[in-house]
C-alpha cells in the first residue's frame, strides 16, 4: 500500500466521518434557517 | 550472444589475467580472459586487441583516464547476482544527449549493461531473440512496447576497460527505442549486425545498494521508460473514492428525508394582508434533526406568497426561523406561452433538538400585476375561503448540500492526481520522437502546442 493511497483512504474516511457527524447533528452550512435568539413574547399555548 | 556463449561454457569459468599495455607499460588485469576481445587501458586510454596472446595496439592515446562514478573493478549485487564493472563507454548522438554505459560481467551469467544519462540508471541485457510486431508496437515476453525514439545515431565518444568486441571511438550505430513503464527496448544497427537490448529502470535504492551511486530522486523531465508515480495507484484511488461517494449517497437517500410530523392548511387572500397562524404541536424525537417545511399553493398564478416561519419550542421558547417564498408567473409574449417560478417552497432548518414545537407562520399573498389578472381567472374565481396553502412539516438527518460538498471534497484529490499524472506523461512524452499519445495527448491544450 503506497503512502499516497493510505493518505487518500484516510481523507475519504475523514470526509465520510464528517458527513455522518453532520447527519447526527442535522447540521449544514447551507440550511435555510436555524436557531435565533429568544423571541419577545410567547408563541403557542404555554398554559391551559 | 556473448552471454549465451558464456552460459553454455559455464564450467569453464574464465580467470583474471594480467598483461602490459604496449603504449604506457601499465599493468592491466583482464577480468573476463577468454571472452574479452579488446581493452581500453585504464592509464592511458589506448585500445588494445587482446583476442590473441600477443597484445596488439589498436588505437594509441596518451590521456588521463576519466574518473568514473563506478570505478572499473567495482563489484555490486543487482537482481540477486554479483556483477563486476569491467568496461565503460561514453556515447552520444553527435555530441548531444550524452549517456554512459558500464559493461558488467559475471562468469556464470555473462554480460549486462548499466546505463545512465545522469537522471537515472537502467540494467540492460542483450537479447538473443527478436521481439515480435504488435499494433504499432513491439511485443516481448507478452508485453507491448510503444515507439519512443526513432532513427537516432549513437556514436562512441570514450571507452575504458575491456569489451567482448573490438570497440573503437567514433563507432556509430543507428538506434531505435521502444518503451513500456519501467522498461526500454533498444535496437542498435550497423552495416554488419542488429542487436536488441532490453533495459529495466533501477530504483534509486537498487543502484545505491549495488554500487553506492546516488541518482536524483525525482528526475525531470522524466526518463522515457519511467513509470508515472500516479498511474499505479490511480485505479485503487478511484475505487476508494467511488466507494465512499456511494456510501455518502446511500446515507442521503435512506436518511435524508424522514417522517411527516405535521400537515396543515392556511387560508389566504391575494390582498397583501399579513396573517399569522400557528400549527402544532410538532414533536421532534431524535436528539437533533433537520426540519423541512414545505408549502404548496395549488392555485397560485401571477402572484406570490411570503412565508415567515418560526419553529418555537414550547418549553424553552427557543426559536428556529426561516423565510420561504412561493411565486408563480405566466403569460404570453411573442415567443408564445411562458411561465416561471414554483407553487411550492421548501425551507430546511438545521440542528433542531428534540422537543415539542409550534410552527408560527406569518404570511401574506399578493397579486403580481392586476393587468395580468385576465390570465388568472382561475384564481380570481375563487373566494378567499377556498384558497389554501397546504403546509407539510417533516424531519430528516442529512442535507443534500452536505452530500454535494462531501462529493466535491472526495473527488478533488483524484482530480489533482489526474492533473499530476497528465503533466508527468506530457513531460515524459515530450522527449519522444513520436509525440504525445493517450491521456497526455487528450489533455493537450492549444497553449501546450
Amino acid at each position: 500500500m503506497s503512502s499516497r493511497f493510505f493518505a487518500y483512504a484516510l481523507w475519504c474516511l475523514a470526509i465520510s466521518g464528517i458527513f455522518v457527524a453532520s447527519g447526527f447533528y442535522a447540521w449544514s452550512p447551507f440550511a435555510d434557517g436555524g436557531r435565533v435568539g429568544p423571541r419577545v413574547g410567547a408563541y403557542g399555548p404555554t398554559h391551559k | 550472444m556473448a552471454s549465451e556463449a558464456i552460459i553454455s561454457a559455464a564450467a569453464e569459468v574464465p580467470a583474471a589475467k594480467a598483461l602490459s599495455c604496449p603504449s604506457c607499460g601499465g599493468t592491466l588485469s583482464l577480468k573476463a580472459a577468454g571472452y574479452t576481445v579488446s581493452i581500453a587501458c585504464v592509464y592511458c586510454g589506448s585500445i588494445l586487441d587482446v583476442a590473441n596472446d600477443d597484445v596488439r595496439l589498436i588505437t594509441e592515446y596518451h590521456r588521463q583516464a576519466a574518473e568514473l562514478e563506478i570505478p572499473l573493478g567495482t563489484r555490486g549485487r543487482l537482481k540477486g547476482v554479483e556483477w563486476e564493472a569491467i568496461g565503460y563507454v561514453e556515447r552520444s548522438e553527435g555530441g548531444a544527449y550524452p549517456w554512459s554505459e558500464y559493461l558488467l560481467f559475471n562468469p556464470y551469467h555473462g554480460y549486462r549493461w548499466l546505463i545512465t544519462n545522469g537522471r537515472g540508471w537502467s540494467f540492460g541485457e542483450m537479447l538473443t531473440r527478436t521481439p515480435g510486431a504488435g499494433h504499432g508496437s513491439l511485443v516481448l515476453d507478452g508485453h507491448g512496447y510503444a515507439p519512443f525514439f526513432r532513427g537516432g545515431r549513437a556514436q562512441v565518444d570514450y571507452v575504458l576497460g575491456e569489451f567482448y568486441w573490438r570497440v573503437r571511438v567514433g563507432e556509430e550505430v543507428v538506434t531505435d527505442d521502444w518503451v513500456r513503464p519501467g522498461f526500454m527496448l533498444s535496437r542498435e544497427q550497423n552495416a554488419q549486425e542488429v542487436s536488441w537490448t532490453v533495459s529495466e529502470l533501477l530504483s534509486p535504492r537498487e543502484i545505491r545498494g549495488a554500487f553506492g551511486v546516488r541518482p536524483p530522486r525525482k528526475p525531470w523531465p522524466p526518463l522515457p521508460h519511467q513509470p508515472s508515480p500516479y498511474a499505479g495507484d490511480m485505479k485503487k484511488l478511484v475505487w476508494t473514492g467511488v466507494g465512499t461517494a456511494l456510501f455518502v449517497f446511500l446515507l442521503l437517500v435512506v436518511m435524508g428525508s424522514g417522517s411527516t410530523l405535521l400537515r396543515g392548511n392556511l387560508p389566504y387572500a391575494l390582498d397583501g394582508t399579513s396573517r399569522t397562524a400557528t400549527l402544532g404541536p410538532i414533536t421532534a424525537t431524535r436528539p437533533y434533526q433537520a426540519i423541512a417545511i414545505n408549502a404548496h399553493v395549488p392555485q397560485l398564478d401571477n402572484a406570490w406568497v411570503d412565508l415567515d416561519y418560526a419553529l418555537v419550542d414550547r418549553k424553552t421558547q427557543a426559536s428556529y426561523e426561516a423565510y420561504g417564498l412561493a411565486e408563480r408567473y405566466s403569460g404570453r409574449d411573442s415567443d408564445g406561452d411562458w411561465s416561471e417560478g414554483s407553487r411550492s417552497a421548501e425551507v430546511k432548518l438545521a440542528a433542531v433538538p428534540a422537543g415539542t414545537y409550534d410552527l408560527v407562520v406569518d404570511y401574506s399573498a399578493q397579486r403580481w400585476n392586476s393587468g395580468l389578472s385576465a390570465n388568472t381567472g382561475f384564481v380570481s374565481a375563487l373566494t378567499p375561503d377556498q384558497r389554501e396553502i397546504s403546509v407539510r412539516v417533516s424531519s430528516g438527518s442529512f442535507f443534500g448540500s452536505n452530500a454535494l460538498i462531501a462529493l466535491i471534497l472526495l473527488f478533488l484529490p483524484l482530480l489533482f492526481f489526474l492533473h499530476r499524472h497528465v503533466k508527468f506523461e506530457q513531460a515524459r512524452q515530450d522527449e519522444s520522437d513520436v509525440g504525445r499519445t493517450g491521456m497526455a495527448r487528450l489533455f493537450t491544450s492549444s497553449d501546450d502546442d
